[in-house]
């Protein structure tokens, strides 16, 4: 330990030096005021041994100055004079004991000790005070962070969907449930509430991955069935075991007339019927995130949208809510309130009403979410929405076309009949499958019948050469007695292609044998055509080819 | 059709890339491609990922490339043909003939 001895006598320092060294301390004396503040500017000390009678001074009159240093250090008065009310003035000016002379090495070793380690003990707890305020701070800031993150995404779950009623209270800044809505490219309606173990940021923190994977299936089209197969499995590797999604999912195709509804884990979901008689469809499936996907059976049930008014469904925070007297809202009180509903005002602010009318001023113990499907009205709605009317018979496209001469060589008819398909709004599996037979009948028409070009050319390497040079060299040639004609002809309704291609050429030999041999160069064209399409009729004497296409569906 | 050609740096893998269509009229252009190509044990990748519709006359061309291949005792891979693309080789019974890689 460093020790500043202020001190004028210089036998009575140099008895405390020894004292002191003997306990392993290091000493500096100063026998004045001046020489003291001089000492403790240029080095620090740990303690200090104050006498009070100085050359320039008293020593009560330093300890301002000391106690303005920035290293905190214990200051002990050792002095002659047995005064009360100097005792008194140096304690209000900061002094931490006192002891009168003669003095007891002993006891001032003791005290000196004591001194120290009170200093030494608050210190500690002033730098665990600046860790806590450190910590409290770095929490806040990345509880912002979470909570701008959590905002943004949650934000962008659910559009504002007409006859579609919410209402959603977190007992914390950080909300466990999340309730997505949205409509899917083939216009059925998704309504999705999850509620995840516990509340606060660790539930939210289940929730979001989730939340925005549900969202984009939703997007592209995916099955209810689907959704749900998917989120259990992305819940059961993500989420730690302890942990898991109770989910509610909904899905309403106006077109069939039904909805789809899987429970896994929530409160019952309510049905109002328009007779007034309530309809209740309980968990028949395991919250998401507990099975394997291998095991995991959505258990989704099929409802008929007639006779339905709304549809209601809520997060267990409403039911299990608590008020001061320390009664549960319970599922019981909330069936009388959806029985006397009288469709005066919306079902959500209702039931809001009379629950917060229960729960009085009691603090929110879990997330609470409130959904209201209008089922009637937005059966209404879509209705009455229909962008366009789709006729029942869709009726038939045909398209006549003749080329004749240097536009055979220059036209890209397969490209314009592709744009034919493409504006008939014709399906992808069609479509492309009868470009490649378009292309080969007309490569074939062109190619074997109006420059006459042997295929058999094409049967060596040289002979690919040969071909193409002749190929060439005859569409130079082509005059107006070259023609290729054809007419194509779809019906949605039946979902039928009729092509047929009329060359100017020859014909060939149909009896002789056109079988393809497998690692044959050539002679593939007509094999591709016979499989891809459902007919194929090539007309004496070879120049005409008919052929009709349907879609797999 | 456009033709890219990629060799590895040790000379042993030659990747062919074609793009939009895959048909006669560049045959040119397609043997270009690997016709100077002399290494014994070569292999061919023919990356088909990129083109959208394949005629007949390019079955011939693939046979070409694949005769090559067999000439210098290298292999011939087809990777990555579209559902249409695949559908042809498969019509035309190519995965008898030659490794598709899907």
């Amino acid at each position: 330990m460093r020790i500043l001895i202020i001190e004028d006598s210089s036998l009575f320092a140099e008895i405390l030096e020894t004292f002191l060294i003997s306990k392993q301390c290091e000493t500096k004396i100063s026998s004045s005021l001046q020489a003291a503040k001089d000492q403790l500017i240029i080095s620090s000390f740990e303690f200090i041994l104050l006498d009070n009678h100085l050359p320039d001074g008293n020593g009560i009159d330093i300890l301002p100055f000391i106690k303005s240093l920035s290293c905190k250090v214990p200051v002990m008065m050792v002095t002659a004079e047995d005064n009360q009310a100097l005792m008194s003035e140096a304690f209000e000016k900061g002094v931490d004991d006192f002891l009168v002379k003669p003095i007891s090495v002993d006891l001032l070793w003791q005290k000196i000790q004591r001194c120290r380690r009170l200093y030494d003990q608050s210190e500690v707890v002033n730098l665990q005070t600046q860790e806590l305020e450190n910590l409290l701070n770095q929490r806040k800031q990345e509880e912002n962070l979470a909570r701008y993150v959590y905002e943004y995404t949650t934000a962008s779950l659910s559009h504002n969907t007409q006859y579609v009623d919410t209402y959603i209270q977190s007992s914390s800044s950080f909300n466990g449930d999340a309730f997505i809505c949205n409509t899917a490219p083939n216009g059925n309606l998704f309504a999705i509430l999850a509620d995840a173990t516990g509340h606060g940021l660790a539930a939210a923190i289940s929730i979001l991955p989730l939340a925005s994977t549900i969202k984009a299936m939703i997007r592209k089209g995916f099955s209810l069935a689907h959704i749900i197969h998917e989120a259990n499995k992305k819940l059961n590797i993500e989420l730690p075991d302890n942990k898991f999604v109770a989910i509610i999912g909904i899905e309403i195709n106006f077109n069939k007339r039904e909805l789809q509804l899987f429970n896994g884990g929530m409160p019952d979901v309510i049905l109002l019927k328009t007779d007034h008689s309530l309809e209740r469809y309980s968990s028949r499936s395991m919250a998401l995130g507990i099975l394997e996907p291998e095991v995991f059976d959505p258990k989704i049930v099929v409802v008929s949208l007639e006779a339905i008014s709304n549809l209601f469904f809520f997060s267990d925070g409403l039911i299990e809510q608590q008020n001061i007297a320390g009664k549960p809202f319970s599922m019981h009180r909330l069936l009388e309130t959806l029985k006397r509903y009288d469709y005066k005002e919306s079902l959500v602010s209702c039931v809001v009403n009379e629950f917060t009318v229960f729960n009085g001023m009691a603090e929110l113990l879990d997330d609470l979410s409130i959904c209201d499907l209008q089922i009637k009205s937005l059966i209404d709605s879509h209705v009455y929405n229909k962008p366009k009317l789709i006729a029942a018979n869709k009726g038939k496209i045909t398209v006549t076309l003749e080329i004749e001469g240097g536009l055979i060589a220059s036209t890209d008819v397969v490209g314009y009949l592709d744009g034919i398909m493409r504006s008939a709004d014709m399906v992808g599996d069609l479509r492309q499958r009868a470009f490649t037979v378009f292309a080969e009948l007309i490569n074939n028409g062109i190619d074997h019948g109006i420059l006459n070009l042997d295929s058999k050319l094409k049967n060596d390497f040289s002979g690919f050469f040969e071909y193409l040079r002749l190929k060439k060299a005859r569409l130079t040639e082509l005059g107006p007695d070259d023609k290729l004609s054809m007419k194509f002809a779809f019906c949605p309704n039946t979902a039928q292609i009729d092509f047929e291609i009329i060359d100017s050429g020859q014909g060939f030999d149909m009896n002789k044998d056109n079988s393809v041999c497998i690692d044959g160069l050539s002679g593939r064209g007509m094999d591709l055509v016979k499989k891809l399409c459902k007919t194929v009729d090539i007309v004496a004497p070879g120049n005409k080819i008919i052929v009709n296409l349907k879609s797999n569906r | 059709m456009t033709v890219k050609t990629n060799i590895s740096d040790d000379k042993k893998v030659l990747t062919i890339v074609i793009e939009e269509s895959f048909e006669f009229s560049q045959y040119q252009i397609f043997r270009d491609a690997y016709s100077e190509i002399d290494v014994i044990g070569i292999k061919f990748i023919l990356d088909l990922s990129k083109a959208a519709f394949m005629d007949s006359s390019a079955l011939g061309m693939i046979l070409l490339l694949k005769d090559h291949a067999d000439k210098l005792s290298g292999e011939l891979i087809i990777s990555k043909p579209s559902v249409m693309v695949n559908k042809i080789l498969e019509i035309a019974q190519f995965h008898k003939l030659i490794t598709i890689q899907r």
